[in-house]
């Protein structure tokens, strides 16, 4: 075929029905093809942006190797604007939905300045020797603590002791001091209380951990131990004591 | 009688398949680029003016820029009544070999695109790439295309009883 072609060339030359074109020419052209059509359909006010953009978009796809309609250029353009349209949407309702919870999150119970004694001294130092990195004085967000879901074989005995270390810490901070993180879709707290139920030789040891989530320091570790689960409820309110002592 | 909107998408799109076909056609008879450019924007103008009443576009536009370049030239020189006179350059049966082959180009079975084809390939010389870029089609279809269309011209010069090519050449 390549031959043939050859052939055919030839005849073309040597009757002079070809007429070429340089390259530099045919740059040219393939430039001015898009200048061309917006002076002549502008000539009847026939050329607006939108039209400008369809016929942009319809050579950027003969570029390409896609020989479209300029209907169907316009049906792809106007899919590809929705989709547009939509992804703009969607990140602007995650956007505002994102905006929203962290409002909400501060809308949160907080364990309140005023409703610990001896507020705004946060920054005493720990058990190290450290001082707690925390806001200043009065910010609530210094003081939000999560509890955790005690870890532990039993699961009626670990939920118990869990609700009593809730209960306990809410009794001695006031109303709404902490979050329960069982199932919580916001865990983003400051501090949080988590530990362990285990049984021993028929007792029951529960250990109970303060930590600081930004730095993952243990600030505080508490232990108990008790004979029967009748007596949890002294042993969490000694823990809830220790922990709250340990946050003022 | 289209509406406004079919007739601008279909100036479009037969503006986009022939301006390089125009275009190289009025420069191979006014060699130069600014003027061939201004020729080209008058056919396409008296083209969307008149479009509702062709039926076949490239013969309309082919006679339309050869109206529009003798009026350029008239306007340079006005002795000028014809610009096609190149069959006369030929003599001694040079001149109905060229008709031959000219005929058998019109005549091969072609749809607009593979004509266009022939036209920016085989006469003005735009490479495969380049064709395939203007037409929305890959180089390859181009190639491939482009070779059937050849070989339909040939079979048409061997159905005229031209059996070797060489003989010709």
């Amino acid at each position: 075929m390549i031959r043939k072609i050859g052939l055919f060339q030839n005849l073309l030359e040597k009757y002079k029905i070809e007429k070429p074109v340089s390259a530099d020419a045919q740059k040219y052209i393939f430039a001015a093809r898009s200048e061309t059509i917006k002076s002549v359909l502008s000539a009847y006010g026939e050329f607006g942006i939108g039209y400008k953009m369809l016929v942009s978009f319809n050579i950027l796809t003969r570029r390409i190797g896609i020989r479209t309609s300029i209907a169907w250029s316009r049906f792809i353009l106007a899919g590809i604007a929705l989709t547009m349209a939509g992804i703009i949407a969607a990140g602007a309702y995650l956007s505002l939905k994102h905006f929203q919870k962290h409002m909400d999150r501060d809308r949160l119970p907080f364990i309140q300045g005023e409703q610990i004694a001896g507020a705004g001294k946060n920054d005493k130092p720990d058990a190290k020797g450290d001082t707690f990195k925390g806001n200043s004085p009065g910010n609530e967000s210094s003081y939000r603590l999560g509890v955790e879901r005690f870890s532990g074989v039993e699961e009626k005995t670990v939920n118990d002791i869990t609700d009593k270390i809730i209960s306990g810490i809410t009794d001695l901070l006031g109303k709404n001091p902490v979050i329960d993180l069982r199932g919580a879709r916001d865990k983003n707290v400051k501090m949080i209380v988590m530990g362990s139920s285990r049984s021993l030789a028929g007792r029951i040891i529960i250990t109970a951990k303060l930590v600081d989530v930004e730095t993952g320091r243990i600030l505080l570790t508490e232990q108990e131990t008790v004979d029967s689960p009748a007596e949890t409820g002294p042993a969490c309110s000694k823990i809830s004591k220790k922990i709250v002592d340990r946050l003022e | 009688m289209l509406d406004v909107k079919n007739k601008k998408d279909l100036f479009t799109e037969v503006y986009l398949d022939y301006y390089p076909l125009v275009f190289s056609s009025v420069l191979t008879k006014i060699d130069h680029l600014d003027d061939a450019r201004d020729i080209c924007q008058e056919v396409f103008m008296i083209f969307y003016e008149k479009m509702n009443e062709i039926e076949n576009h490239r013969p309309w536009l082919i006679g339309t820029l050869r109206n529009v370049v003798l009026r350029y030239y008239q306007k340079k020189r006005s002795d000028i009544d014809n610009i096609d006179d190149i069959e006369f350059t030929f003599v001694n049966g040079e001149r109905e070999a060229r008709m031959i082959i000219k005929e058998a180009i019109e005549h091969a079975k072609c749809d607009d695109i593979d004509r266009l084809m022939l036209d920016l390939i085989a006469v003005h010389k735009f490479s495969y790439n380049t064709v395939a870029g203007l037409l929305g089609l890959t180089r390859r279809q181009v190639e491939y295309r482009y070779g059937q269309v050849v070989q339909r011209i040939l079979d048409h010069l061997r159905d005229k009883g031209i059996k070797d090519l060489s003989g010709l050449l």
